[in-house]
């Protein structure tokens, strides 16, 4: 069953435009702030500088650090049930242009139609 | 023998005029070397009365010579015959004709001919291979006093054989102006110089006098210099090689009149001038070059210019030359370098022009003239002959050919100055020079791989540069190394010499050891299409991922150097190209060369490509 894993559609999300996909599946890209304690969430700033929440459905060991891409479910306005996440190493987190990143979400978003093929329908 | 010769038809075809199949007697012939290597044999026909030596037998009649149909003393009709003026003299050419009596038969001379009014003796008494004929030594022209000519040569066509007996002694080249008038000399214009006329004289004024050339091969050394004639009918190069350079190199003056009397003429290469003229002539042993007193020298006009308007020149064409006219805005200093491509080294100045147009453009000066130019009083200038290049936008350089005028008494200099005084100076101008950024970078849009293709390469001289994000498709893998010379400005192949020494030809020096260096071929390509560039050691390196002294001894071996290749493929990288045809054995060819390469840069690459949306949206 695991191998037929197939990831569902996802719309890439920052703070703004989260609670559009509220119960549907996003793709929030960010910076970790902190972990919380016992390892089950953490707190991201996202590309427009909201900060949002992330549960995490089993605990980590360590706690992470610098830029952070979370698979999961979007709920309300500022929290992702996060079924899966992906670090990066320091050296890509520090250089990676965040602001340019996030006018290219905002692009995404602002083509109109059912034919937007970024935006999950 | 009973046959009347044509009494008075050499006057009347001197004279002009037309005379219907005449009978003449052939009193001597001599073959010369004719142009493109075939013979041509000079008649001396008389009528009886009159002799002519300048009657010249047309080619398809050559064979009657050897074949002993004509000879000495034998009369023919002319069946057909045509003259061309020369100066005041006809050349009679005989394109057809029939044998009335064979000389032999003759016997004699008939009549007692007088030389037909040959305006100086030299060479009459050539025409009889070298038995002076009594009657031709008596002119009714003054002679050219032999003074300034060199060793009488009574050549033909300048040939400078002494063939004939005349009383005059040797002299070295001896260009002493002393004596002899001008107006002794009859002239023709600049435009009726032919190669048949070896006596002709000139008077022109000298617009132009080159440098002294010298040349060393292996036939020995030489020196050459050139002056551009001019007068009223036209223009013409005259060239003058070693003792004429020493007699007189120094005594000619540009823009002084003189007249130039026995010279060569041949058809001109128009490799090496830009003057308008079928044929250029020589100095010869013979040559004489005479100044002109002021009043003869009123009706020769000063150099003639066709000026283009600077705005005009930027729609002009490469290599064109034009003549400008101009205020010098601004020069530059002197400017000492080595040509990449001749290796020579040179001195450039470049001055801004500005006229009327409100355009300004610069002009190169090169050498010499670069050097001597030091006026800074906004002087007027005036060029002759210079070439249109795209060198730096649109600019203009000084040719070998080029004439430059300062501050010219013409109307067009005197309209500029009083222009630049009372506003030109003021006026902002729009330049036709383009600053080129490192290797070309301002000119070097990005482009998708299919649009760029589609660009005319040859538009601009030096290749079209273009960039592009582009993958690696593909890698040529053979010849990608070569064996290069070890010296650190050097990177040419070197040759094995099979003794454990490697030969460098350009440093002329052998070497224990090389130095492995890359010329990397792949193919590179986007959405839209695939080109296949060059790239050299830096960039080959980069793609590779490898140095090249480390793949040189990899290159043996098939499998290591496969694994590197198979990682170097499918990389993205952002690339400046040029795309610049080249002539391969008279083959034109597309070929793109790798200027810059770079890995994606993504946060700038990201940055450009959300501008682009945002242009394209809006």
């Amino acid at each position: 069953m695991a191998d037929e894993h197939v990831s569902p559609h996802r719309a890439r999300v920052n703070g703004a435009f989260l609670h559009q996909y509220h119960g549907k599946p996003v793709c929030l890209l960010g910076t970790i702030i902190r972990a919380d304690g016992g390892g089950t969430s953490f707190q991201v700033k996202a590309s427009d500088g909201n900060q949002i929440n992330v549960r995490l459905r089993s605990p980590i060991s360590e706690p992470l650090t610098g830029l952070v891409e979370v698979y999961g479910i979007g709920q309300g306005k500022n929290l992702v049930v996060a079924d899966s996440f992906t670090t990066f190493p320091d050296s890509l987190g520090n250089n990676f242009e965040m602001n340019t990143y996030n006018e290219a979400v905002k692009l995404l978003h602002s083509v109109e139609g059912n034919l937007n093929p970024w935006i999950p329908t | 023998m009973d046959i009347k010769l044509s009494t008075g038809a050499v006057a009347t075809l001197m004279k002009g005029g037309e005379v219907d199949k005449p009978v003449f007697q052939i009193l001597g012939f001599k073959k010369i070397a004719g142009q493109g290597g075939n013979d041509r044999f000079r008649l001396n026909i008389s009528d009886g009365l009159h002799s002519h030596t300048f009657a010249m037998l047309a080619t398809q009649l050559n064979h009657m010579i050897p074949e002993g149909e004509l000879d000495n003393n034998c009369i023919i009709r002319a069946e057909k015959l045509i003259s061309n003026a020369v100066s005041e003299k006809r050349v009679l050419i005989i394109l057809d004709l029939t044998v009335l009596a064979k000389g032999n038969a003759v016997g004699v001379k008939l009549g007692n001919p007088v030389q037909y009014a040959e305006q100086n003796g030299n060479a009459a008494g050539a025409v009889n291979g070298g038995k002076p004929n009594g009657s031709d030594q008596t002119d009714t022209k003054p002679a050219v006093k032999p003074e300034f000519t060199a060793k009488p040569s009574g050549a033909f066509y300048g040939q400078g054989k002494p063939t004939s007996v005349l009383k005059t002694s040797p002299h070295k080249n001896n260009a002493s102006f002393s004596g002899m008038n001008a107006s002794d000399c009859v002239t023709i214009p600049i435009r009726d110089i032919t190669p048949y006329g070896s006596k002709s004289a000139i008077k022109a004024r000298v617009t132009n006098k080159s440098v002294v050339r010298t040349w060393s091969n292996s036939r020995g050394d030489g020196k050459l210099f050139s002056i551009d004639l001019l007068d009223d009918s036209g223009e013409v190069r005259m060239t003058g090689f070693n003792t004429a350079v020493d007699a007189f190199y120094d005594l000619i003056k540009v823009n002084e009149v003189y007249t130039f009397s026995k010279f060569s003429a041949k058809p001109a290469n128009k490799q090496f001038t830009s003057l308008n003229h079928e044929y250029e002539i020589s100095f010869v042993n013979d040559t004489s070059v005479i100044p002109c007193m002021d009043t003869d020298s009123d009706s020769i006009p000063t150099l003639s210019f066709q000026f283009m308007e600077i705005a005009f020149i930027e729609s002009c064409e490469n290599n064109k030359m034009i003549d400008v006219v101009a205020v010098c805005k601004s020069r530059g200093d002197v400017h000492a370098f080595t040509s990449k491509t001749t290796n020579k080294d040179l001195k450039k100045r470049e001055v801004t022009l500005v006229d009327r147009t409100n355009t300004e453009i610069v002009l190169t000066l090169w050498g010499k003239q670069a050097e001597d130019f030091e006026d800074d009083t906004n002087p007027v200038i005036a060029v002759k002959g210079v070439k249109v290049s795209d060198f730096g936008g649109k600019s203009l350089s000084m040719m070998n050919s080029s004439v430059m005028m300062i501050n010219p008494d013409i109307p067009e200099a005197h309209i500029l100055r009083g222009w630049y005084d009372n506003e030109g100076m003021n006026v902002p101008t729009k330049s036709l020079v383009q600053q080129r950024g490192s290797g070309g970078g301002a000119n070097a849009p990005w482009k998708m791989v299919r649009e760029a293709s589609t660009v005319d390469p040859s538009s601009a001289e030096s290749g079209y540069y273009f960039r592009s994000k582009v993958t690696i498709l593909a890698i040529k893998r053979e010849n990608a190394l070569y064996k290069a010379c070890p010296e650190e400005r050097c990177n040419k192949k070197v040759m094995d010499c099979n003794n454990g020494m490697w030969r460098c030809e350009k440093c002329n020096k052998e070497h224990p050891d090389f130095k492995w260096r890359l010329i990397l071929h792949a193919c590179f390509g986007d959405s839209s299409d695939s080109i296949w560039a060059t790239c050299f050691q830096e960039h080959g390196e980069l793609v590779l991922d490898s140095k090249s002294d480390v793949l040189g001894p990899l290159n043996e071996e098939q499998d290591a150097f496969d694994g590197i290749i198979k990682k170097a493929v499918f990389k993205s990288y952002t690339a400046k190209f040029r795309a610049k045809m080249e002539v391969y054995n008279n083959e034109n060819r597309l070929k793109y060369t790798v200027m810059e390469l770079n890995p994606i840069n993504y946060g700038e690459y990201a940055q450009k490509l959300l501008a682009e949306i945002k242009e394209n949206v809006a």
